[in-house]
């Protein structure tokens, strides 16, 4: 049987718009991506109330300590140990700047909220041998 | 050529209003991760013995204890209250010297709370700043000069201290 088919034709998406859009998207990510150091991801600071913005710059030593999977995960620039280890190669790695010339005077430690003391005070001994003179913590805020 | 049988057709005048409400909505929510710190000078020992220049200096005495409960004066207190902890060290500062604050920190407790002291303690001392700026110039702190601000810091002054607790 024929029957006459008074079917609307079929509005096509006008897809012209779209390689515009694709690459302003592009343009977008290209300008608003930061690079984070590949480091431990897994590190939840705690959350405090203060309010100064930690602005990292050359001179500061950063520390990331971790402590998932039972053991106390240090990384300090690009190097990463655990904490359980001797703190032997942390002397190690801080004789690495010394050598290369770079003189840190502040340390940052990004540090885990259920992190012990014993680990930071173990941390804190070997920043006091390598003249460190600041520490600042880093948290984050509600 | 085979004619489709059935034709639908969406009406798709929604969809640049549905993405601008999206693109929008996202523009207006999104929050970029900053970190604060909280910035402490090195101690140059792990234990630092309780020196007393003179007898007239002051020692607030804070624990951590291995249950994360912080003890001040051998009261237990679940949370620092900052009002209590202002008080507190309101009358610390009333002695003309060097006052401390000591922390006698168990190793087993836990960063969090040793930051949320530490936290507290410097927003106690904000506190105090602002209230001796009142209490002396009569005025905010933002109307302070250098000079008049150098002089409320220097009364609200306390060294933190910290004590492992063996």
């Amino acid at each position: 049987m024929k029957f006459k088919s008074k079917k609307h034709k079929v509005p096509e998406i006008n897809t012209t718009a779209l390689p515009d859009i694709i690459l302003m998207l592009l343009f977008f990510f290209m300008v608003t991506t930061v690079m984070q150091d590949a480091s431990i991801s897994d590190i939840n600071l705690p959350v405090l109330n203060n309010s100064r913005r930690l602005d990292v710059d050359s001179n500061m030593l950063e520390i990331n300590v971790s402590a998932s999977m039972g053991s106390v995960l240090l990384e300090v620039e690009g190097d990463r140990f655990t904490l359980s280890e001797s703190l032997v190669q942390f002397d190690h790695v801080f004789n690495q700047f010394h050598r290369n010339g770079l003189v840190k005077q502040n340390a940052v430690i990004y540090g885990d909220g259920e992190l012990r003391m014993q680990d930071i005070n173990l941390i804190k001994d070997a920043l006091r041998k390598h003249n460190i003179q600041n520490i600042m913590y880093a948290h984050a805020r509600i | 050529m085979r004619k489709r049988r059935f034709s639908g057709s969406i009406n798709n005048g929604a969809i640049a209003d549905v993405s601008f409400l999206l693109l929008i909505f996202f523009m207006v929510v999104t929050t970029f991760n900053h970190q604060y710190k909280l910035e402490m000078a090195l101690s140059a020992h792990r234990d630092e013995s309780l020196v007393r220049s003179n007898s007239k200096s002051d020692v607030l005495e804070i624990y951590i204890n291995a249950n994360d409960e912080i003890l001040i004066a051998d009261k237990p207190r679940d949370r620092l209250v900052l009002d209590e902890l202002t008080d507190l060290l309101m009358s610390l500062i009333e002695a003309p010297d060097d006052n401390v604050v000591l922390l006698h920190i168990h190793p087993s407790s836990s960063y969090e709370q040793y930051l949320h002291v530490l936290d507290e303690l410097k927003l106690a001392r904000e506190h105090l700043i602002w209230e001796k700026a009142d209490q002396v110039y009569n005025k905010s702190l933002k109307e302070l000069n250098e000079l008049e601000l150098s002089i409320v810091k220097k009364e609200v002054r306390f060294k933190i201290r910290e004590k492992e607790i063996l």
